[in-house]
């Protein structure tokens, strides 16, 4: 019965093949395939939990302006320009006129503030809504095109978090969403937004989109995209996608290790390669408030017990390189690396020295027992789970930092969990170890340590059990956060925030919460057989991730063969 | 038709390497599994799961006997292991299955009545349960899955369907003459149950413990390949999710993939051979000439 059931399973999985609308000509349609499951297919409203911006949503769900990591620059897109007041207490926002909304509505300073104060009004329930809250004291249109922002005191880099920041809040249109409960509206099956694609059909398998010929940005800034019809199709297995690839069934792709892209390069001449630098690195979390991971020494002592050499090899083949911070050396963080030399040689992340390791526990009074495993002086045994998402590199290094862990004496072992469950462990900090990414609200650690150092501040520290967002593993250091509550005030070129963002550098490497043991590069490939004008690692117009909102530049600039 | 349970299994262990081939060919080849699972350490003596022992994706050798994979593991050495934990797996979830099955069919098909209305309802609730779907939510679910522990969550499911098969046997076999005499012999229900019943069910018994062993197998191998299974293992599933997580036979790293495939292909066989070489000792109308043992 149960064999019967397996078999069952495994023949649908088998033949399961993503839905095509037969009304999407091939040679019209761009096919992209998203890295995660659709778990929600009928949710469109990015506020909420559950929603999966892969399905196209984020690309449609335009932005004030985006970071473009590669060049460096903000590109101003529904926004012109922001400017912060004489104190930095205060920002005005310039919106470009022409935008309309996909039903032709004007989009105007009514929706930005629309879109502020009800995540004000709806805080904590709506994502970026705790932030908006806390920081905006007074949101209001000075003109059609023009809105104000008060902060509730000066900060130098608020606009992180809501202007620039790779994920920010997107502007909604106030006609439709005023008339919604925000916090239960899905936004569906018309979700209205600015951007070139309206929907067409949403499934858990797939989701399609066509273009519109009405959107804005075609006339005002002879912005259009060239596929007519866009169709996004969940992942399958390894072999499958590789599969699909080799035989033109899809565009775009994201996800193949080194040894199966270069299969995929080699059988299908069409396919153009990008190994990008990915913005957050592969870390290891520790739970800081279970002992004796709580002592800052153990977490050394586990760091030196890494071989992040291995690691690179389990997790990517040896593609990408260890990591002395956890940030990505895009040429915005590498300067750091010369100008803090002498702290990241005090306090080396690379370094793999098993000795060393076994000394600190040893000096910290930490004994073999029986089995072979220490046992602190408290009487713990050091039995440690490591968790890990299921996705490509993070299981291989749990297992490789288990390996390690185990040849000093720790009872290490590790565990897949599927994201769901993976992320609620996280948010609640129910786990020893946690093998996932790290990324800043909004990844502004990509461009400045700030945004990174400041998500550790104890005032987001929640008590445990709880679900938290920020500082999800309840550091607290009333040092640091007078340090960042500091830098908070400073310009980024104030040479006092190069001094005081050393400081809390310092400290972070000191106390070692999370290490970012390896920068993390991503495989994209593009199938060039019907459409030209992917980014590139020769013309890096855009990043290349096709989850992010920025795909919207890929949108537009990709066109027929 | 007083047959012990002991005369039972020897006139079967006969009748197997006597009469039938196929009995014997299933026997041989799980004979054989069994042996490489339990010499597993002399033939592979190294922590098998450890990454970079070897070069990666390195083809057969005198040194690695069955290659290397990606992340440069001795294939062979992963192999014997696997069998190993794959087999554990398959036997005591099968143990399991067929303790509680039997014991829940004997006891429902011999008392009958209330007892055994309130054992089918469960037995049936069990049996409509979507097993596949709740395995995923409960493998995933589980904070540190091991092999004691999927064998529990896989012997939830694997118990019913014995359940059904032996009650119906039961319920057949207490209306037959021999029964009766036995009951007017005053001989008690445990006698009865143990000398009289049991003993002309044991080909039921054997083919049913086949399909368990089979099917938790094969459950194994699908949490495996959904990344839910006990991963710090190896086992069969193990491998197979690797190399197909790693693309190897589109890679054309076939001596990764191939050989646990063909060892899972081996113990099905093996297994419905002893299935079916039962079947024919036992049931006339699939022999071909010859008779029961009994």
């Amino acid at each position: 019965m149960l064999a019967h059931s397996v078999l069952a399973v495994f023949a649908l999985a088998i033949l399961a093949e993503p839905v095509v609308a037969q009304n999407m000509p091939r040679e019209d349609t761009l096919i992209v395939r998203a890295g995660r499951k659709f778990g929600a297919p009928e949710l469109y409203n990015p506020y909420l939990a559950g929603h999966r911006g892969e399905t196209g949503n984020w690309w449609m769900a335009e932005n004030l302006f985006y970071m473009n990591l590669y060049q460096g620059e903000i590109e101003p897109w529904l926004g012109t320009s922001f400017e912060y007041g004489p104190n930095h207490d205060s920002i005005t926002i310039k919106l470009r006129e022409g935008v309309k909304w996909s039903d032709g509505e004007e989009f105007n300073a009514d929706d930005v503030v629309f879109t502020y104060n009800m995540l004000k009004e709806n805080a904590p329930t709506l994502r970026w809504s705790v932030w908006i809250k806390e920081w905006m004291t007074e949101v209001r249109a000075e003109d059609s095109h023009t809105v104000f922002i008060q902060l509730k005191e000066p900060h130098t880099r608020a606009h992180y978090s809501f202007l620039i920041g790779l994920w920010v809040p997107p502007i909604v249109p106030e006609h439709i969403w005023s008339q919604e409960d925000p916090t239960t509206f899905k936004n569906w099956p018309d979700p209205v937004w600015t951007g070139p694609y309206k929907l067409v059909d949403t499934s858990a398998e797939a989701v399609s989109w066509e273009r519109r010929d009405d959107y804005w940005a075609k006339d005002v800034m002879g912005e259009f995209p060239g596929a007519k019809f866009l169709l996004v199709t969940g992942p399958g297995p390894a072999e499958k996608m590789m599969i699909e690839q080799i035989e033109s069934r899809m565009d775009v792709w994201s996800g193949f290790t080194k040894s199966q892209y270069e299969t995929v390069v080699k059988r299908n001449d069409t396919i153009d390669l990008w190994v990008a630098l990915d913005p957050c690195t592969r870390a290891l979390w520790f739970n800081i408030q279970r002992p004796p991971l709580d002592q800052a020494e153990v977490r050394w002592a586990v760091s030196y017990a890494i071989n992040k050499n291995k690691l690179n090899f389990a997790a990517f083949e040896g593609v990408t390189r260890t990591s002395k911070l956890p940030y990505p050396y895009y040429g915005t963080i590498t300067p750091y690396l010369e100008d803090w030399k002498e702290m990241l040689e005090k306090y080396n992340t690379e370094e793999y020295d098993p000795d060393r390791a076994v000394a600190i526990l040893e000096d910290l009074g930490f004994e073999k027992g029986r089995d072979g495993i220490y046992v602190s002086p408290d009487g713990i045994r050091l039995s440690w789970v490591i968790i890990s998402p299921p996705w490509s590199g993070h299981r291989e290094m749990a297992q490789s930092i288990s390996e390690d862990l185990k040849a000093i004496g720790v009872d290490a072992s590790w565990k897949v969990l599927e994201p769901a469950p993976h992320g609620e462990a996280w948010r609640r900090n129910d786990y020893d170890m946690n093998v996932a990414w790290a990324c800043a609200e909004g990844l502004g650690q990509a461009w400045d340590p700030y945004a990174w150092l400041e998500g550790f501040h104890s005032k987001y520290a929640l008590p445990e059990g709880e679900s938290a967002d920020q500082n999800r593993i309840r550091y607290q250091n009333p040092e640091y956060d007078a340090l960042l509550d500091e830098l908070t005030g400073l310009l980024p070129d104030d040479p006092r925030a190069d001094e005081v963002l050393a400081q809390a550098q310092e400290i972070y490497m000191r106390d070692l919460p999370v290490i970012g043991t390896l920068q993390t590069v991503t495989s994209n490939t593009y199938d060039t057989l019907h459409w030209k004008g992917f980014p590139s690692e020769e013309d890096p117009y855009i990043t290349p991730f096709h989850w992010w909102p920025h795909f919207l530049f890929t949108l537009l600039n990709v066109e027929p063969q | 038709m007083t047959a012990s349970l002991a005369s039972s299994a020897k006139e079967v262990f006969n009748f197997v390497f006597r009469r039938n081939a196929k009995l014997t060919t299933g026997f041989v080849i799980i004979f054989v599994l069994v042996l490489i699972a339990v010499i597993a350490d002399l033939l592979a003596p190294y922590d098998v799961a450890s990454i970079g022992l070897h070069g990666p994706d390195l083809p057969p050798s005198f040194q690695n006997l069955l290659g290397t994979d990606t992340l440069g593991r001795d294939v062979f050495d992963q192999l014997v292991h696997a069998v190993r934990q794959s087999l554990i797996i398959g036997f005591f979830t099968g143990l399991v299955g067929l303790v509680v099955g039997l014991s829940v069919g004997i006891f429902s098909g011999y008392r009958g009545g209330l007892v055994d209305d309130s054992l089918r309802s469960v037995t049936d609730v069990f049996l409509v349960i979507p097993t596949i779907p709740l395995l995923v939510v409960l493998s995933s679910y589980v904070r540190f899955l091991t092999i004691p522990a999927l064998v529990l969550i896989l012997a939830v499911f694997a118990w019913p369907f014995p359940a059904r098969t032996f009650r119906s046997q039961v319920l057949s076999l207490r209306k037959r003459e021999f029964i009766n005499l036995a009951k007017l012999s005053g001989m008690s229900d445990m006698k009865i149950v143990f000398r009289e019943i049991l003993p002309n069910m044991l080909p039921y018994v054997g083919t049913t413990f086949a399909n368990s062993v089979s099917g938790a197998i094969l459950a194994e191998v699908f949490l495996e390949i959904l990344g839910l299974g006990p991963q710090n293992t190896t086992t069969l599933g193990v491998m197979v999710y690797w190399a197909m997580w790693r693309g190897a036979m589109i890679r054309g790293i076939l001596w990764w993939v191939l050989p646990p495939m063909i060892i899972l292909v081996l113990i099905f066989i093996g297994l419905q051979l002893i299935n079916i070489g039962l079947d024919e000792v036992y049931n006339p109308r699939v022999r071909k000439g010859g008779s029961t043992p009994a």
